[in-house]
């Protein structure tokens, strides 16, 4: 699977980005054709150890030198700007990595994005909303009002927040406001306050390719805003009935058979 | 609920749920989940159902009668209906109309039972029309805990009959279960402004 992937990624896919009639890009299946969801990178990578995040981790490992300037891109662990407590915080979070998502919580951000098994983009232009859905994790999804409203003054914290967007050229522009400080944005932990606002960016960039780029603002964890970023992968097939609650394989798929039995502490949701 | 009431209202169904269900008043212990889950009892509700306790998804029909609502979106370009709920786990499931087979789960999976079954779905005039078998036996499907086993056959008809209502009927067929087909129905009435809460079962879960 992994070599497969490798020789994907070293043919882009030269089929451009559909669009609709009204010409705005596509970021679902084309009608008459395959239907397909977004795939972020195998889900068999065990994670426990920052060494080996996978791709769609916020950080890239400090041994990694990635050739892609997209990925090349993305912050090592030590240009994170974290603050003190955050950062003792996040290698706790990252060593233990029990994260909501591996007992069935709901996440958000690049960890929504980033499901198993597949997350699908669905526009419905005539409610002007967009629904981020996944297939993996809480098996659950997001309601991205498109209709141009503002966040509301008093959001009671939750956690997926309050998601905007709009169409920014051929980019899909997410912000959200409105977190509680349960919620996982990325795979290892990064901590978040109440404070946060992400800006997602996501942009086919053509037939078989996303860009997904955030932005993470939370002045209550770091000091100053910092980006990160992943592909998504079109994956042909149908999303499918998951219960993360029904034999939760996460503990040994996600953080390594040593970590089976390791139950929550208490500051990590 | 009285007691008086629940006698009542367990008269017509068959000896052994009544049986069961006075057998366990008395403090027996019941599975939480199972070819029988007969908690029939309010105060079982929060100890045994597997919704309310492990944050099982509100399977079958139930979903239809979940507090904090529920939405359709119809893909009409792909011909399936995503129902998405706002209670329970927060999640959602298909209803395909595009006349595909009950069998199988996309990417070829087994058939695997389900919580929601393989929901088939048709418009008949003003109706939707949802035929769903391949059930799994571990929800309730009601919000007391009417057994079901995995013979469950559902026919669903929902009929929008104006802008703020929504008839909901429901045949289940059981021959595991149930002697006869029976029919419940009830309405689900629209919330102008509303939108699905930000609720999720497992946020009070370990």
């Amino acid at each position: 699977m992994l070599l497969r992937a490798a020789v994907e990624r070293a043919q882009p896919d030269t089929r451009p980005a559909p669009r609709w009639p009204d010409g705005h890009i596509n970021l679902g299946a084309v009608p008459g054709r395959e239907m397909g969801l977004w795939d972020a990178t195998p889900t068999q990578i065990p994670l426990a150890r920052p060494d080996v995040a996978s791709d769609f981790g916020l950080f890239a490992a400090d041994a990694r030198e990635p050739t892609d300037p997209f990925l090349a891109a993305k912050p090592k662990l030590s240009q994170i700007p974290f603050q003190p407590w955050a950062r003792s915080l996040f290698a706790v979070s990252c060593a233990v990595a029990t994260g909501p998502y591996t007992r069935c919580k709901p996440s958000s951000g690049a960890r929504q994005v980033a499901t198993a098994y597949g997350t699908q983009f669905y526009e419905v232009p005539e409610l002007q909303r967009f629904y981020i859905i996944e297939t993996g994790g809480a098996h659950s999804f997001r309601t991205v009002f498109m209709d141009g409203r503002a966040h509301p003054a008093n959001l009671s914290p939750a956690n997926r927040g309050h998601s905007i967007g709009r169409w920014e050229g051929n980019s899909l522009i997410i912000d959200t406001v409105g977190f509680n400080e349960r919620v996982w944005i990325d795979n290892l932990g990064m901590p978040t306050t109440e404070k946060l606002h992400t800006i997602e960016k996501i942009t086919r960039t053509n037939y078989s390719t996303i860009t997904y780029e955030i932005t993470i603002d939370d002045p209550g964890a770091y000091t100053a805003t910092w980006k990160s970023g992943f592909y998504l992968r079109w994956t042909p097939g149908e999303s499918f009935e998951f219960v993360c609650q029904e034999n939760n394989q996460a503990p040994e798929l996600i953080m390594g058979e040593d970590h089976i039995a390791v139950a929550p502490i208490p500051f990590i949701p | 609920m009285g007691l008086k009431e629940e006698r009542s209202e367990c008269r017509d169904w068959p000896v052994w749920i009544v049986e069961e269900h006075q057998r366990c008043r008395k403090g027996c212990a019941v599975p939480n989940v199972g070819p029988r889950p007969l908690h029939l009892s309010p105060a079982n509700v929060l100890k045994d159902d597997p919704m309310s306790l492990q944050c099982y998804p509100p399977g079958a029909l139930r979903q239809f009668s979940m507090p904090f609502g529920i939405q359709f979106l119809e893909d009409k370009a792909f011909n399936r209906i995503f129902v998405m709920n706002g209670g329970g786990n927060h999640d959602w499931h298909f209803i395909y109309t595009d006349g595909r087979a009950q069998k199988g789960e996309a990417r070829g999976n087994a058939d695997n039972p389900l919580y929601y079954g393989q929901a088939a779905g048709r418009w008949d005039g003003d109706t939707l029309v949802v035929d769903s078998i391949g059930f799994n036996e571990r929800f309730w499907f009601s919000n007391g805990g009417m057994p079901h086993t995995k013979q469950l056959h559902l026919v669903e008809r929902l009929t929008r009959t104006d802008m703020d209502t929504l008839k909901y009927q429901v045949t289940i067929d059981d021959p595991g279960a149930y002697t006869r087909p029976w029919t419940a129905s009830w309405t689900l009435q629209w919330i102008a402004g509303e939108e699905l809460p930000a609720y999720y079962c497992q946020d009070n879960r370990a």
